[in-house]
C-alpha cells in the first residue's frame, strides 16, 4: 500500500524511532509502513494523520491505491 | 533500585528458581550416552531459564526498557504477526492430526496390530474434536465481528 509517511516524517524531521515512539508503535512497523509491506490499522493511520496535520486520503494516496487493486 | 513492575519482577524471580533448581536437580555420573543428552538438555533449560530472567529483571529495574517492552507488546504489526503464527501453527496441526489419523488407520489395515488402530482412532477422535471447535469458533466470531 502506497504513502507518503516517509515524506511527511521528513518534514518534521523526525527519525523513524522518533515517529514510532510518537504513534505508539515499534520502529519496525514504520519501517514496514514506509516500505509500503504493511497495511496499519484505521487508529494507527488517525494517529498518523493527526501527527502530521493531513487528511488520511492524503496520507495513504487514497485514489492511488484505489487504482492499483483495480488494476 | 526501584521497581517498575513487580510482574516482571516475579517472573524473573521464579524462572531464577527454574534455574538454580535445574542446576540443583542435575545429577550426572556420566556412565554412559545419556548422561551426555541429560546434561545437554539441563544446559539448554539453565541457559535459557537465566537468559529469561535477566530479561525480566532488566525491565524490572530499567524504566526505559519496560516503556520498550510495553510498546513491542502493544505493537499492532507484532500482534498480527503473533496472530498470524498461530493461525499457521493450528493449521499444521490440524492437517497433521488428519493425515497422522489416515496414516496409522492404513498401518492398521496392512499389519493388523490393535495398537496401531486405537492410535488412529485417537488421532481421528482428536481431529473431530477440532473440526467441531473450529465451528464453535466460526459462530463465535460471526457473532462477534
Amino acid at each position: 500500500m502506497r504513502n507518503k509517511i516517509k515524506q511527511y516524517r521528513t518534514q518534521l524531521d523526525l527519525t523513524q524511532e522518533q515517529l514510532a515512539e510518537k504513534v505508539q508503535v515499534s520502529s519496525r512497523t514504520i519501517i514496514s509502513l514506509e516500505k509500503g509491506k504493511y497495511k496499519p490499522s484505521i487508529m494507527l493511520a488517525y494517529r498518523l494523520s493527526l501527527l502530521f496535520d493531513c487528511r488520511i486520503e492524503d496520507l495513504f494516496q487514497l485514489k492511488e491505491n484505489l487504482a492499483l487493486e483495480e488494476s | 533500585m526501584k521497581i517498575y513492575s513487580y510482574r516482571h519482577f516475579i517472573t524473573g524471580i521464579f524462572f531464577t528458581i527454574i534455574g538454580i533448581s535445574t542446576i540443583w536437580t542435575t545429577n550426572l555420573t556420566f556412565t554412559d550416552t545419556f548422561d551426555w543428552l541429560e546434561l545437554g538438555k539441563s544446559l539448554f533449560f539453565i541457559i535459557c531459564s537465566f537468559l529469561i530472567a535477566g530479561y525480566q529483571f532488566y525491565i524490572t529495574f530499567s524504566k526505559k526498557g519496560l516503556k520498550e517492552h510495553d510498546l513491542e507488546e502493544k505493537d499492532e504489526r507484532n500482534q498480527l504477526i503473533d496472530k498470524s503464527v498461530d493461525a499457521m501453527i493450528g493449521k499444521i496441526a490440524y492437517n497433521m492430526i488428519f493425515v497422522l489419523s489416515l496414516l496409522f488407520i492404513i498401518l492398521w489395515a496392512i499389519f493388523k496390530i490393535g495398537t496401531l488402530l486405537w492410535i488412529g482412532a485417537a488421532f481421528s477422535i482428536l481431529y473431530t474434536m477440532l473440526l467441531f471447535i473450529s465451528f464453535a469458533v466460526i459462530v463465535y466470531y460471526e457473532k462477534k465481528l
